[in-house]
């Protein structure tokens, strides 16, 4: 055989070699030296990331594991240089443990009461929510971060009424007091509804009653109506005037009346502010007044073809002097409904599923005695074609591609395809688009899209990297000793256009380090 | 309803092992090399170039090394916020669902997830990136991949006159094959997880 051969068959069998030696290196390094990195980047941490330095506004959250009494918690934003490393310190957390205290009305203490679930939510903090089941020895024990925290127990006991304690601070580590009246406050009443204009009022069955407190929003046991209308919910003892909160389903959609001081409560009784009798007969409809049937028709705006509407959800919530009124219906393919809905200002909210045609809807209209036909348009969504590219122009491919409204309704997600682009049906909004997990990648890139432009590039900036540790803050003030925490989740947050955006996560090592990628700033 | 987070786990995922590599690549190599001792001409080593050729890039390495077992993915309750598996709302407030991290023991580029509604008015999913800093095994076993949220408002108009609603959380090492409003369909040789949050709210939370 010639010299020749050899090296063909060598050459092909070290190619082969060579692609599976690099299909094993791990996903994410992207560079070894400055060389192999486009130009106007440099390598660090084995990824290409922009030279340019530039001080950023970060914000952190770390999210310990659950099995250590380190809690989640947040940093807000600050001036960083993504140079540098930075130290972040983690509060310790406070142990809040004791009993909670059955009581009867001479403040008498009984050994044990029912079970249920204790919830402490941080003030200003929507995802920090610690809840403990309390058993029937009515102990509880949680890790809390110091803070005020808005404290209520639900107990297991349906006919029982939640109960709220209000603000504590919890500030070192304590054996609050918590005390739960053992006795409440049973209110039977009955009620009738007319099932049309014009027909005699009848009992209404399996409606939800419910008493809402006006200054606290406490509320009361749900009662529920039986064959007769008859209903009994319970109410805790204290000083209180309360809405009546009414909701059944019918013709298969749902109508929710609100009666304003419909009951005052000393801590002996509850009185019926709506009528004379004692015994609570509450009629929808001498209270609602002529509420006059209503055809409610939903429609494609000027030019658009009307589609079905099986699956939009539309929602009216009225005002009027005496309470409120609110219906939901699921739509079928006509998108009309018949409705009995009092006169009065609506708020109309029109949620439509992703795929359907036309653009959701949140208006006010004003419905009076003449309005016997209600028509809403609503206009088209907006179809959206996006291509993403990576530093070097080539496609995304794989990216996950989230768009935010920026009212803060569900964003929709989806992934571009092999040519890195993106099509899909947005409501008439602007959105932001944030991208993140692309193949083979470490890019992320936050954008605006405006619907006057549906069609956009969206180039992915290069990377920086951010480097730092997380320290543990000693419980015992005395211990000067701060300790690595590892296996911390950090998330980097980035102010855009006024809302906090994720631009980078990572984990501490067991040193408590970490490195985090996140996208450079565009200039 | 769901007992505990183990039950939620253990229940709702199920094993579709790949099948074990066989012994063939052994095999090949003997046949390789009795066939190179026999050859004294151009084309036997052009066919002998070709056959290591396709075993280098169509199979795994004849040397002894461990199979490549798929093996499932990981949703650690040591990751997962709120942590109780029955969430009492008494609030208004939208509450944050997260595994801050999800895990795989195998170097996956992607694991793929999707959040689902019991009332089948959620259905969204996506896919997160093997986390970039993989310098330590999750217990010596797992890679580490993004976290996934979701943002629950429980007084959302799909929501808000239910007295429960529970949010599953499924992740796969496949792409799903589909994914609707009320499941989702693995391709068949990934494996399935996942976590639920069954959420009991209470009366009154959406009058604030």
């Amino acid at each position: 055989m010639k010299r020749t051969d050899i090296l063909v068959i060598l050459g092909v069998l070290a190619s082969g070699c060579t692609a599976a030696s690099e299909a094993s290196n791990a996903p994410g390094v992207r560079c070894i030296a400055d060389s192999e990195c486009p130009s106007q980047l440099i390598c660090r941490y084995d990824v290409c990331v922009s030279s340019e330095v530039v001080p950023r506004k970060l914000a952190f959250r770390m999210v310990p594991p659950n099995s250590t009494t380190w809690k989640p918690q947040s940093i807000s934003a600050s001036t960083i240089d993504v140079e540098d490393s930075v130290t972040i310190a983690l509060l310790p957390s406070i142990r809040v443990a004791g009993k909670l205290l059955y009581v009867n009305e001479a403040n008498q203490v009984r050994p044990d009461g029912p079970s249920g679930v204790l919830t402490f939510r941080r003030e200003g903090q929507n995802n920090s929510l610690e809840q403990y089941r309390v058993e029937s020895d009515s102990r509880y024990s949680t890790y809390l971060l110091p803070g005020r925290y808005d404290v209520s127990f639900v107990p297991d006991d349906i006919s029982a009424p939640p109960v709220g304690f209000g603000l504590r601070e919890f500030v070192l580590d304590t054996d609050p007091e918590l005390t739960v009246p053992v006795r409440s406050i049973s209110v039977t009443g009955s009620l009738r509804d007319s099932p049309g204009v014009g027909r005699r009022a009848e009992a209404v069955q399996n409606a939800s009653v419910v008493a809402v407190s006006r200054t606290t929003g406490a509320v009361s046991s749900v009662g529920t109506t039986d064959a007769e209308g008859f209903f009994t919910f319970n109410l805790l003892p204290q000083q209180e005037l309360y809405d009546l909160r009414v909701s059944y389903e019918t013709n298969d959609y749902l109508r929710e009346i609100t009666i304003f001081r419909a009951l005052e409560c000393t801590m002996a009784q509850c009185s019926n502010l709506l009528g004379d009798d004692d015994t609570f007969q509450v009629s929808l409809e001498a209270i609602v007044g002529d509420a006059a049937q209503r055809q409610v028709n939903l429609t494609a705006a000027r030019g658009e073809l009307v589609p079905d509407f099986s699956g939009v959800v539309m929602e009216m919530n009225g005002s009027m002097p005496w309470g409120t009124a609110r219906v939901r219906r699921t739509l079928d393919a006509s998108g009309s409904f018949g409705a009995r809905l009092p006169d009065g200002d609506y708020e109309v909210v029109v949620s439509a599923p992703q795929t359907f045609p036309l653009s959701s809807k949140r208006d006010a209209i004003s419905v009076g005695v003449d309005d016997t036909s209600i028509t809403i348009p609503l206009g088209p969504k907006v179809n959206a074609s996006l291509e993403v590219l990576d530093l070097e122009n080539l496609p995304g491919i794989d990216a996950r591609v989230e768009f935010q409204r920026l009212d803060g309704s569900d964003p929709i997600v989806m992934t571009s395809d092999e040519n890195g682009m993106v099509s899909v049906l947005l409501e008439d909004a602007k959105h932001r688009i944030v991208i993140t997990a692309m193949q083979n990648g470490v890019a992320r890139g936050v954008f605006n899209w405006d619907p006057m432009v549906p069609t956009m590039t969206l180039q992915l900036p290069a990377a920086a990297v951010l480097t730092g540790s997380v320290l543990g803050a000693p419980a015992d003030v005395s211990n000067k000793e701060w300790q690595t925490v590892e296996d911390v989740a950090v998330q980097v947050l980035e102010n855009y256009d006024g809302s906090q955006v994720t631009v980078g996560e990572t984990t501490t090592r067991a040193d408590g380090t970490f490195r985090v990628i996140i996208p450079a700033p565009v200039r | 309803m769901l007992g505990s987070d183990t039950d939620v786990a253990e229940s709702s995922s199920y094993k579709t092992l790949n099948s074990g590599q066989s012994g063939a690549e052994a095999g090949w190599a003997s046949v390789i090399m009795r066939m190179a001792r026999a050859m004294h001409f151009r084309l036997a080593w052009v066919l002998l170039a070709n056959m290591i050729l396709s075993s280098c890039v169509a199979a795994p390495p004849i040397e002894a090394e461990p199979p490549d077992i798929n093996l499932p993915p990981l949703i650690d309750p040591d990751r997962i916020l709120p942590s109780s598996a029955i969430i009492a709302v008494t609030s208004s407030n939208e509450i944050v669902l997260e595994a801050s991290q999800l895990f795989d023991p195998n170097p996956e580029p992607q694991l793929f997830y999707a959040w689902i509604a019991d009332g089948g008015w959620l259905s969204q999913n996506a896919r997160v990136q093997l986390s970039v800093d993989q310098e330590d095994l999750y217990r010596d076993i797992y890679y580490r991949f993004d976290g996934v949220q979701y943002a629950f408002n429980p007084c959302n108009p799909n929501v808000r006159d239910k007295k429960s609603e529970t949010i599953f959380l499924y992740v796969s090492d496949r792409s799903f094959l589909e994914v609707t409003n009320t499941s989702v369909t693995p391709d068949e040789d990934g494996y399935l997880e996942v976590w639920a949050w069954v959420f009991q709210i209470q009366p009154g939370v959406c009058d604030e």
